[in-house]
């Protein structure tokens, strides 16, 4: 029923030209640093938003990067062109205020998509930026929800936080669609790769389809959103005991005790990029 | 470049990498294919492990800073410095990095050539991470093999009854004795762990022991020649022999002498009667006759160490070469109060040295009498002989003290006494035995014996019946 009005609700924002752009430009293997900095240049404000996300703690890099072109050959074209998606799902959360905070919402995104980075790292997954992206993009369903229904995803979310029951099974268990399901749709209608797609719909549980090419990104992204969970707590607005799916450990080949090495790790790592995840990219435009 | 040309490329020149170095001259040639370099240096550890080319060290201050930075973010970067651009590739397996690669190029590096650097960099560190495990595991096992085979013991494992492994010394002992893997055989099987085992001129200790490898039951063996260590404690033992002959002869020599010295001196300045100076001088001539046993038997020692004691066959009646010595041991069978039976009248001749086989019989009948065992009521010393028709069977039996098991079979050893300590209980040089088997054997005969302790000694000698 959402899903059919995806299309439809102008509320909805959809990633403008210049972000397909940058998208396309980015994936285009023979792009050079100069075009990619000439086509994020057009938003001016973009350039610095990026650049000042680039400058943060979370990528500790050792001199300040002043020019675009720069950091898109030091830290990459896709960590630029992640950057840039981050800018654009940092506005689409703030285009319109409801009755949730967005900027939790936004935390949430923020540390599962890093948290995904490096729990590729962690475990020698060389798609390490795509990971970053599927995690920037998993709960996306949630902010279709909350723009079509508003009170909706209030309701669902204090359910969540009475019962102490995760959303995810809160909606499996009313029957309807599932922010996973409309995340899914979402990214398909935006044109995104199968990848995001498949990570959108099996995130919460990726054995329901162990076939998904994609089933390793799919558990990253599960995992990364049960520490982003555990680490602060609410943000996703689901509450409760988070569910891990024992396919994870079969799929990335971990054993149970790497959970814990991994969450002491996180905790590092989340210090470090608190100003990323808390600061966010609309506050400040300045570098 | 497509991704599948990089592979097979990669696969190419991994194939050729023998160590490190080698794999690092492959990277450089692979990366040169994706990008056009000016200079590459590979660092490990903080220090130039590799540059290509050989002479072009790239500028430390133009990335130092960011080494760090790509350790703990594992990708590869590009620093542009000026007009062109420093590349950092960091080498890592899992989250330990190995080394990174620092390259120069002019060229602004695309998103493929940052993706297949990225590419490359995951490759060559399984790659390097498995040649350092192989180098690490070829330096344990060459380790451990120059061990076991500068090892002086020889060890073996048995798998299934078959020989798995062996080292260098096991297969040069084997290869010298092979009748050593037929004794291992059966020990195996016999459930000791233990042993010595005696071959023609060698001596082996040995262990076997059952242990648990890669899942299963094998048989550890290991050899030990101990043949050296074997003659020296035999060299020591006849050392100590030896010692103990010439404290025990001399004691024997000046025992008759002695007694002849105090019985002449005697003579010499105490009147005395007829009678008393003959009973005197019975007992002087009694010890010459002593002293001059010793001295042949020395004399006879000497001849069968040099080879030089010679014997002359005659036809003898072996009956009257009995009787002779039984009238020479008389005197001492009286003192020891020993019976000497002897029943045998037949004429027996046979063809041998007569002096030699009465000192043969004479021998073995003293020994008899003075092995006696004083603790019995009668001692009896019985001599017999059989005739089979090849050969002629000289019995001496006694009821005496008997031998020890354990030392039967040195009593024909050279100035072997049983008693060896210094006791001087039993007189006696320790010649005797030695000197009867060297004459029973110049007959072509041989001597052997049999005892109980503390029951009974039968000695037999076989002569053939020429």
């Amino acid at each position: 029923m959402i899903k059919e009005l995806l299309d439809v609700v102008s509320e909805i924002p959809t990633p403008d030209a210049l972000i397909q752009q940058i998208i396309s430009t980015a994936s285009n293997p023979n792009t050079s640093a100069k075009e990619l900095e000439k086509v994020i240049s057009m938003d001016v404000g973009l350039s610095t938003k990026i650049l000042k996300l680039v400058n943060s703690a979370y990528y500790g890099l050792p001199r300040k990067i002043t020019k675009l072109s720069e950091a898109i050959v030091i830290v990459g074209f896709k960590t630029v062109r992640n950057l840039a998606l981050s800018v654009f799902t940092y506005s689409a959360l703030h285009s319109r205020t409801t009755f949730i905070d967005h900027d939790k919402l936004w935390s949430h995104f923020m540390l599962t998509s890093i948290l995904s980075e490096q729990i590729s790292k962690n475990i020698g997954f060389m798609n390490r930026e795509e990971v970053f992206l599927a995690g920037l993009m998993h709960d996306i369903g949630k902010l279709a929800i909350d723009l079509i229904f508003p009170t909706y995803i209030l309701e669902l979310s204090k359910a969540s936080k009475e019962l102490g029951i995760p959303m995810f099974k809160i909606e499996y268990e009313l029957g309807v669609e599932s922010h996973t399901e409309i995340g899914a749709e979402l990214l398909r209608i935006w044109k995104f790769p199968q990848e995001y797609v498949d990570v959108a719909y099996l995130h919460q549980k990726p054995s329901l389809n162990p076939d998904s090419p994609y089933i390793e990104m799919c558990c990253i992204v599960h995992l990364a959103d049960l520490y982003s969970n555990i680490l602060i707590p609410g943000t996703s607005l689901s509450y409760g005991n988070s569910y891990l799916d024992p396919i994870v450990f079969q799929i990335l080949g971990i054993k149970p005790s790497s959970l814990k090495l991994f969450y002491n790790d996180f905790g590092r790592v989340y210090e470090r990029s608190k100003d990323l995840i808390f600061g966010g990219v609309e506050s400040e435009t300045g570098v | 470049m497509e991704v599948q040309q990089l592979l097979s490329k990669y696969m190419l020149e991994i194939s050729k990498v023998t160590d490190e170095k080698s794999l690092y001259i492959a990277i450089a040639e692979i990366m040169r294919k994706v990008v056009d370099y000016k200079a590459l240096n590979v660092i490990v550890q903080s220090s130039l492990f590799y540059a290509e080319p050989a002479d072009q060290i790239i500028n430390e201050e133009w990335f130092i800073d960011y080494l760090p930075w790509v350790e703990d973010r594992l990708s590869p970067t590009f620093l542009p410095v000026d007009n062109w651009y420093v590349g950092l590739v960091p080498i890592f397996k899992g989250v330990k990095l190995l080394s990174v690669i620092v390259l120069t190029t002019s060229e602004e590096p695309t998103a493929e050539v940052i993706d297949y650097l990225q590419l490359l960099s995951y490759l060559s560190g399984l790659t390097l991470e498995n040649l350092r495990l192989l180098d690490f595991v070829d330096n344990a096992r060459e380790y451990s093999e120059t061990v076991l085979n500068l090892s002086s013991d020889g060890i073996i494992v048995f798998y299934k009854g078959e020989i798995e492994f062996q080292n260098v010394k096991s297969s040069e002992i084997i290869k010298n004795y092979p009748d050593i893997l037929r004794e291992i055989e059966t020990k195996i099987d016999s459930n000791e762990e233990f042993f010595e085992i005696e071959l023609p001129n060698a001596f082996f200790s040995m262990s076997v022991k059952k242990i648990q490898l890669q899942g299963e039951e094998r048989i550890l063996v290991t050899v030990r020649n101990i043949t050296s260590e074997k003659e020296v404690q035999k060299l020591r033992e006849v050392d100590k022999i030896k010692t103990n002959f010439i404290a025990n002869i001399s004691h024997e020599l000046r025992t008759p002498l002695t007694a002849i010295k105090a019985y002449t001196e005697t003579i010499v300045n105490v009147p005395m009667t007829q009678d008393e100076i003959k009973e005197f001088s019975e007992t002087i001539y009694n010890q010459s006759l002593k002293l001059e046993g010793i001295l042949n038997d020395l004399l006879d020692f000497s001849q069968l160490e040099s080879h030089t004691l010679k014997i002359v066959k005659e036809p003898t009646n072996i009956h009257d070469v009995i009787n002779d010595s039984i009238l020479t041991v008389n005197h001492l069978a009286s003192q020891y109060d020993v019976k000497i039976e002897f029943n045998f009248d037949q004429d027996l001749k046979i063809n041998c040295d007569r002096k030699r086989i009465e000192q043969v019989i004479t021998n073995l009948l003293t020994n008899s009498i003075k092995f006696s065992d004083k603790s019995k009521e009668e001692r009896v010393a019985k001599i017999a002989i059989e005739n089979d028709g090849d050969f002629v069977k000289i019995i001496v039996e006694d009821n005496g003290i008997g031998i020890p098991a354990d030392k039967i079979d040195k009593i024909f050893d050279k100035f072997y006494r049983v008693d060896s300590d210094l006791t001087y209980s039993i007189p006696g040089t320790g010649l005797g035995l030695a000197i009867v088997k060297e004459i029973v054997e110049m007959h072509n005969g041989s001597i052997s014996v049999e005892s109980e302790e503390g029951k009974w000694t039968r000695v037999t000698v076989q002569l053939p019946n020429e």
